[in-house]
């Protein structure tokens, strides 16, 4: 069990990581996101939880300063968000990255140390060693040569994991770290994702599936570009918010999740 | 200063070297559309600077022809951002204004001033002409200008790239990691476009507007089947565009053919050559090691059905009951049970064919490795 955080006023004593004020995001004059207000607490693990294109990879980017609000606010420990190069590690979607580029393994969780370096500088042995240790926490160190096109999608995920920890920031974001993924990578990935915690950072993951989250996370938001809720998992799992959300109920959806697994095991 | 024959390859080599840097990174960063756009868009600048300069080695060629490359760039990025149209089909729309007001400023051009101005020069490129444009320096020749220009543009881009090597390595791979520490990835889209124009624009007497693409793209599409190391890629591309004109001139030169268009020629049949007998991504060691594998699925597929089912020789042919419950060949059968057999994969026990110990394992460990999402 990961959860520690279980009521709303363990979550109002903690120190705001992340605050967002009335935050709207529009892509070619259609909202992505809109007028969003979200405080999230340091040191929680929080899902963000929504169907397709309800904005969750656009929270997550703004939050990482790499979209730009059209309106309203993100400060990260009271700065604004684009002014910060340090404190977010932000691991985007698998298919977000071009795994064809020719490096290895290394080279890519060894990228985590470059937003410490300056011009023309390269990584140095605390660098390196840190990038062994990412990899080795990972479950990735006896294939660190491989080159990052031949990785399986589980790999993928850990790798970028692996740099995110590089990073070593106090917020990580992470879009989807588990889809697709292999048991043993989901299992390594929930492991580091308790150990973060406890480390006091703050990580907030978009996750697809919502019966794990109880499990998983201390607090949810259900997004569908407005924010539906937003607390503990609790408070905000009823079924009255997952109609606001999905249009319809938290049975119909497990009932389509349970089909759509049996019938892709029958086609395998 | 030297010899007009060494002269001259040194320049095609440099040139070749010069277009080969930029052409690596559009290659890792999948963007091959912007080459042909740049060396397309070039020849509107090449034109304008034609009226001032009769020379295409002029100074004036080279800053208008990348003016006009990176303002053709620029233009594209705009409009995508602003409209729903992709990069690829406005830049064949873009380039291809930009190269046709081009070809009509210059024959114009060499039609009102009665130049005799060799147009064909500009498409198809002629480098044995960049040796009479000497360098004077105090009235003392110290070279052809094309060298000077062209080394000049080789420094200019090995010192962005040593100086952006880890903006170039985060923005091929991940551009909102890129943006989420604060990079800007205009950055790199600029400096890689400044790279791509000089060089196209340097090139032009050399390799002319339709085979600078090839000079760009050729050397690092070609080294991507031997490497899959970024530093690595880079030193193979310029080796590769070096043999290529050191061939190319070879075969050139004495049967006075042109000199760019064997180089050309002769990275095509490298790059074909690349793709097919690639040791590592050569489509022959592909289509063997789909073989290969084919060949061990069928072989686990027979193991696993002698694994859960007794088959008694006394009662009937095993390989004629395989051959008919997975309605393959019986030869194909015969072949792949002898084979389990010699490998020591399966014994007949009291009259019933079955997996060895080792069979049984071997079996196992596949089966185990077979993940739906791995």
């Amino acid at each position: 069990m990961l959860r520690t955080y279980s009521s709303k006023e363990h979550l109002e004593q903690l120190n705001v990581a992340v605050k967002i004020e009335n935050l709207t995001v529009e892509y070619n004059g259609r909202a992505t996101l809109f007028n969003i207000n979200l405080d999230i607490p340091s040191g929680v693990l929080m899902a963000v939880l929504g169907p397709n294109n309800s904005g969750k990879t656009t929270l997550l980017k703004t939050i990482a300063g790499i979209d730009k609000p059209s309106a309203g606010n993100v400060y990260i420990y009271s700065r604004p968000t684009h002014t910060l190069k340090n404190d977010v590690a932000y691991v985007p979607a698998r298919n977000f990255v071009n795994w064809d580029f020719p490096i290895n393994l290394y080279d890519l969780v060894l990228m985590g140390s470059y937003n410490r370096l300056r011009k023309i500088s390269s990584p140095d042995r605390k660098d390196r060693i840190s990038a062994k240790e990412a990899l080795e926490r990972m479950g990735l160190d006896t294939i660190s040569k491989k080159s990052i096109c031949d990785l399986s999608r589980g790999e993928k995920h850990r790798a970028l994991i692996a740099r995110a920890l590089v990073q070593d920031a106090r917020i990580y974001i992470m879009d989807e770290p588990m889809i697709a993924a292999d048991e043993e990578s989901i299992n390594i990935i929930i492991d580091v994702l308790q150990e973060l915690r406890h480390k006091k950072k703050t990580v907030i993951v978009s996750h697809y599936d919502f019966v794990t989250i109880p499990r998983y996370f201390d607090m949810v938001s259900l997004l569908n570009v407005r924010l539906i809720a937003s607390g503990t998992t609790e408070d905000v799992l009823t079924e009255d918010n997952f109609e606001k959300t999905y249009g319809m109920s938290a049975g119909m959806i497990k009932n389509i999740r349970l089909y759509m697994e049996e019938s892709h095991a029958r086609n395998k | 200063m030297f010899s007009i024959e060494f002269e001259i390859i040194i320049v095609i080599i440099l040139s070749a070297i010069t277009c080969s840097i930029p052409g690596a990174f559009l290659v890792m960063r999948k963007n091959y559309y912007a080459a042909d756009t740049t060396n397309r868009s070039a020849m509107l600048g090449i034109a304008v600077a034609l009226i001032f300069s009769s020379y295409l080695s002029s100074p004036l060629v080279i800053i208008l022809g990348s003016l006009t490359a990176g303002l053709a760039m620029i233009l594209i990025k705009k409009i995508k951002d602003f409209t729903s149209f992709r990069a690829k089909g406005l830049s064949i729309i873009v380039s291809s204004a930009f190269l046709c007001f081009g070809i009509l400023i210059a024959s114009n051009f060499s039609f009102t001033n009665a130049t005799n101005f060799d147009l064909s020069i500009i498409y198809l490129g002629e480098t044995a002409f960049t040796y009479f444009n000497r360098l004077r320096v105090f009235g003392v020749d110290i070279g052809s200008y094309a060298l000077y220009a062209i080394s000049l543009v080789l420094i200019i881009n090995i010192i962005i790239i040593t100086v952006f090597y880890k903006e170039f390595k985060i923005d091929g791979v991940d551009k909102n990691y890129a943006a989420s520490i604060q990079m800007k990835e205009s950055t790199i889209d600029y400096l890689l476009l400044i790279m791509t124009s000089l060089s196209v624009s340097v090139s032009f007497q050399t390799a002319g507007i339709f085979m600078t693409s090839a000079f760009i793209l050729g050397p690092a599409a070609t080294a991507l089947f031997y490497t899959k190391r970024l530093s690595t890629l880079a030193f193979v591309s310029v080796f590769i565009s070096s043999i290529a004109c050191l061939a190319g001139f070879g075969i050139a030169w004495p049967n006075e053919v042109s000199i760019s268009g064997t180089i050309v020629s002769f990275l095509g049949i490298l790059f074909i050559a690349s793709v097919l007998f690639s040791p590592e991504e050569g489509l022959l060691k592909k289509h063997f090691d789909n073989l290969t594998t084919q060949k061990r699925l069928e072989e686990y597929i027979i193991m696993d059905i002698l694994n859960s089912e007794i088959i008694d020789c006394r009662e009937k042919n095993v390989n004629e009951a395989i051959s008919s419950s997975l309605k393959w060949k019986l030869m194909k059968v015969s072949y792949i049970m002898n084979k389990l057999k010699a490998e020591n994969k399966i014994e007949i026990v009291q009259n019933k064919v079955q997996l060895t110990e080792e069979g049984k394992s071997i079996l196992n460990k596949f089966l185990s490795a077979q993940h739906c999402f791995h």
